[in-house]
């Protein structure tokens, strides 16, 4: 059963230069117990879905679409109902978890507060929970009185995820949790992830410009480019076997495989494109190796390639050819050619 | 214009000038769609040209003692038909004298502003750029004098060196200029370690032109935006060491009115002479607080978005 | 007289004097009043402090609060139209308010006294007496508010702009990601955080309020340190002028050394070490 349905979601935002669409009309579904990762470039949206679930978008921002979670419809709702389901049933990891961090008061009584806000009990039983939380993330009781500038900085994530997991909420939205960390304590870090969503059935969408972050832990996956999503599956399917979507293959080339050692990474030329301008036709199609005319002029249809498996593009069918040439660094090297 | 004064410029530094004219036409763009920042425009240029002007547009001249048909002395007459402000004390008409005061004022405070701007703007360039032992010496220069207070300085130097505008141009700056030098020095410090910086020690570019040509176009707003505080403090200082009588006592300013206001005890009927130089000081501050506040909008955009 | 004031000796030597004289609080005679400068010094002291910190007091506790005020309401009507009223209140020079507030209220309406710290008639039974009487009180009313009023820009404008930036930061975010009200976040978070700087400021603010105390003291007759430098200067009084600077002087560092110790108690960031 879902937890969590988005459907049609669009976020604008009104800057100097004109609308920014940082949103445009994705899709998605969370289930109970689930890890799905939404993985994309800086940029590309990720930051702005975990935001407007939470509906912590800045007040000049406009969100239309459903936000379905628990059956409730979170764009509609209020801010004073906002504020009872925030850190009560949803949870926020934030990224930069550097300074997410109150620096004049004690690490310990941060996740007191997290705690107290939504239950009444005593400031006592909520010291001890507090102090329970920290044995679970492994930071020990001891560190309850640090304040934050004497932590490191994996400490300090881990403390953001014991407050975020202080209320037992249903859903965990991490936002990059591992951004900025060195990759012996990212791993451990998942690992700790991983586990306590084991012991605690949590739902956690897990946000990452990393997708071995991604495979390492999530077992559906969301490709998002330039706010919409390009790709959506399984985990085994989309970054364990061949995936559809030629984004998705520029990505898989990007990052080094342990099992496949290549010589060389083959990265996407081009930058993404401006949110503000108005798009025809597919996202991708300038940084796409294999688009044609139709790429430029028609956008394309969101397609069920498989069970739970969907692509944004014109060619699903041609997906046997661009897995064998998304191979090659010729075919992503020379200028963006018809197929 | 370059072209009209026929000088040859090395490639160098017609970079250089782009890069001010560049950063120079931006930033007046900006100002210039900023609300507040016109306003403050607006009222400066109102300003200096009167004080440009004054000679020629005062109904009377300043100093000059008016009789009435009986041959009394015009004194401390209200607003008429002749005199929109009134009469002094001594029977002179206030607006002209006004006029005429705004000549003063903007004096100092223009400059003051351009000794505090270069002394200051230069000595925190290069103690940032350079930082160790030149910046240590340049900083003991700043710090010794840290905490004295502003207008009972300007009182005990003008015991020993005299009254006059000179010595308020002279105190102020002397004051001022520390607090420049610190803000633009510790923004220097933070830009020289920017790759540009060393990217540009790399190539071989001696160190006038990186500070010249690279780091000053980058704190430029910054010095601009604390030039113009900083020129609503001079105004304010002038203005309180001539009402006491220590400040400017040849050339007439705004303050030096207010003295003559108060020491003949005016205050008790005369508001046609009170408030006009005091109004008008207001004025002067605030229009060169919008003016700063206009820069510092354009250089942190951000802040206003939250 | 020139043998008396010892300065026929050599420049090092007099200034070697004036040093140890200091050191034993010995700060020379007045020349136009006649007494030691020590105990005139002393005397002005208390009766600016009696002015200055009623006045400081209440700017400091205000302008922090409509600070945050404004800077909690900052998309509303309100932002502009405090954020111009707090500009004026600093561009209006003091002496002019002083002025104005003296015509309108001593002369024009005649509600309270031009001037002075009390009337002719006045005899103070003892020291506690010489400062909290009611006389002294209805001389205070107009000084004080004028300078309320003055004081209150910076610490408010400050307060403004440090929350602004407060409100912007990461741990914000977190702590309304947390289902904090709004009204938890700004007292627990953002006011806290916020404190720290204007503490610290704060101490070195009112150091640069004694020295416009020269101003008002003298527009409103108060006889203080302020009106002491000026008197001094006006009549060429060096062993006033300079000791009535001194004391001033002294006054402000005191305040600067307490920001310092202030930041290091409120601030668990700094240490004794640091700095």
């Amino acid at each position: 059963m879902s937890l969590l349905i988005i459907r049609d979601l669009e976020v604008h935002y009104r800057t100097y230069t004109g609308m920014l669409r940082a949103v445009d009309g994705i899709s998605l579904d969370l289930d109970r117990g689930e890890i799905l990762g939404l993985a994309g470039e800086s940029g590309c949206g990720k930051s702005t879905v975990a935001k407007s679930i939470m509906r912590l978008l800045p007040s000049d921002s406009i969100i239309k679409g459903t936000i379905s979670f628990n059956g409730d419809n979170l764009v509609e709702k209020n801010e004073h109902e906002m504020t009872r389901i925030r850190g009560k049933d949803i949870s926020l990891i934030t990224q930069s978890a550097m300074n997410a961090l109150d620096p004049v008061q004690r690490v310990g009584n941060q996740i007191v507060e997290a705690i107290r806000t939504h239950r009444k009990c005593s400031r006592g039983e909520a010291r001890k929970e507090a102090c329970e939380l920290l044995e679970l993330v492994g930071l020990g009781k001891k560190r309850f009185k640090n304040y934050s500038h004497e932590l490191s900085g994996g400490q300090r994530q881990r403390v953001i995820i014991a407050m975020a997991l202080g209320s037992s909420p249903k859903l965990v939205i991490a936002d990059e949790p591992t951004t900025g960390l060195d990759v012996i304590m990212e791993f451990r870090i998942l690992e700790h992830l991983r586990k306590l969503q084991n012991d605690l059935k949590l739902s956690i969408l897990l946000i990452s410009h990393d997708i071995s972050v991604i495979a390492q832990l999530a077992h559906k996956i969301a490709i998002m480019y330039a706010g919409k999503i390009m790709e959506y599956g399984p985990v085994s399917e989309v970054l364990k076997q061949k995936a559809y979507h030629p984004y998705t293959l520029g990505l898989k080339n990007a990052f080094p495989a342990i099992e496949n050692p290549r010589n060389e990474l083959i990265s996407i030329p081009g930058s993404p494109c401006d949110l503000v301008r108005e798009i025809k036709g597919c996202r991708f199609h300038e940084r796409c190796p294999f688009s044609t005319e139709e790429c430029f002029i028609k956008e394309p249809e969101w397609l069920n390639i498989k069970e739970g498996h969907y692509v944004l593009c014109h060619y699903p069918d041609k997906a046997e050819i661009f897995q064998k040439l998304s191979q090659e660094r010729s075919t992503w090297i020379k200028d963006r050619e018809s197929n | 214009m370059i072209r009209f004064l026929k000088i040859r410029l090395s490639t160098n530094t017609k970079i250089m000038l782009e890069n001010y004219k560049k950063g120079f036409r931006k930033v007046t763009r900006e100002l210039i769609q900023s609300k507040l920042a016109l306003t403050g425009i607006v009222i400066l240029a109102v300003f200096s040209s009167v004080a440009v002007f004054s000679p020629y547009i005062v109904p009377y001249s300043p100093d000059m003692i008016l009789y009435d048909e009986n041959g009394r002395v015009l004194s401390l007459r209200p607003p008429s038909k002749d005199h929109i402000m009134g009469t002094t004390f001594m029977g002179q008409d206030v607006f002209s004298q006004l006029l005429d005061g705004a000549r003063g004022t903007l004096l100092v405070a223009f400059l003051s502003g351009l000794a505090i701007l270069l002394i200051g703007a230069n000595v925190g360039l290069i103690a940032g750029y350079y930082k160790g032992a030149i910046d240590a010496l340049l900083m003991r220069f700043v710090d010794t004098l840290y905490g004295i207070p502003d207008l009972p300085f300007i009182l005990i130097i003008a015991l020993f060196i005299g009254p006059s505008i000179w010595t308020v141009i002279l105190v102020v700056v002397l004051i001022l200029w520390r607090t420049m030098a610190r803000i633009i020095r510790s923004q220097t410090l933070s830009l020289s370690e920017r790759p540009f910086v060393k990217a540009a020690k790399a190539s071989g570019a001696s160190d006038f032109r990186i500070i010249y040509l690279h780091i000053a176009p980058n704190v430029a707003s910054l010095i601009f935006a604390q030039l113009a505080i900083m020129v609503g403090f001079v105004i304010i200082l002038e203005s309180s060491a001539s009402f006491l009588g220590v400040g400017s006592t040849d050339i007439r300013t705004w303050g030096q009115m207010l003295q003559y206001v108060f020491v003949t005890g005016a205050i008790r009927h005369a508001w046609w002479w009170t408030l006009p130089p005091g109004a008008c000081i207001a004025l002067l501050v605030m229009s060169v607080f919008f003016l700063s506040k206009g820069i510092e909008n354009i250089t942190n955009p951000e802040l206003e978005r939250r | 007289m020139l043998e008396q004031f010892g300065l026929n000796e050599p420049l090092h030597i007099q200034y070697y004097i004036y040093i140890k004289n200091l050191v034993q609080g010995n700060l020379g005679t007045s020349f136009i009043i006649g007494r030691p400068v020590f105990q005139i010094v002393l005397d002005r002291a208390l009766n600016t402090l009696a002015l200055m910190l009623p006045a400081i007091f209440i700017a400091f506790m205000i302008g922090p609060v409509l600070g945050a005020f404004l800077a909690w309401n900052r998309r509303r009507w309100i932002d502009p139209i405090g954020l111009t009223f707090t500009l004026i209140l600093y561009a209006v020079p003091i002496f002019w308010s002083g002025m104005m507030a003296i015509m309108i209220f001593s002369f024009k309406l005649g509600w309270l006294p031009p001037g002075g710290m009390y009337s002719p008639a006045f005899v103070p039974q003892s020291f506690f007496h010489k400062f909290f009487n009611l006389e002294l009180l209805r001389h205070l009313i107009l000084p004080v508010s004028v300078i309320s009023l003055y004081l209150l820009a910076v610490p408010t404008l400050t307060m403004r702009s440090n929350m602004i930036a407060i409100l912007g930061s990461d741990f914000i975010e977190m702590a309304r990601a947390k289902g904090l009200s709004e009204r938890a976040v700004l007292y627990r978070h953002a006011a806290r955080n916020c404190l720290l700087p204007i503490v610290h400021f704060t101490a070195i603010q009112i150091g640069f309020a004694f020295a416009g105390s020269v101003v008002i003291e003298t527009i409103f007759s108060w006889p203080g340190l302020g009106m002491a430098i000026w008197q001094a200067v006006s009549a060429h009084d060096y062993p006033l002028a300079q000791g009535s600077f001194l004391i001033l002087a002294t006054v402000i560092i005191i305040f600067n050394f307490l920001a310092d110790l202030s930041s290091v108690y409120v601030d668990p960031r700094v240490g004794i070490q640091g700095e």
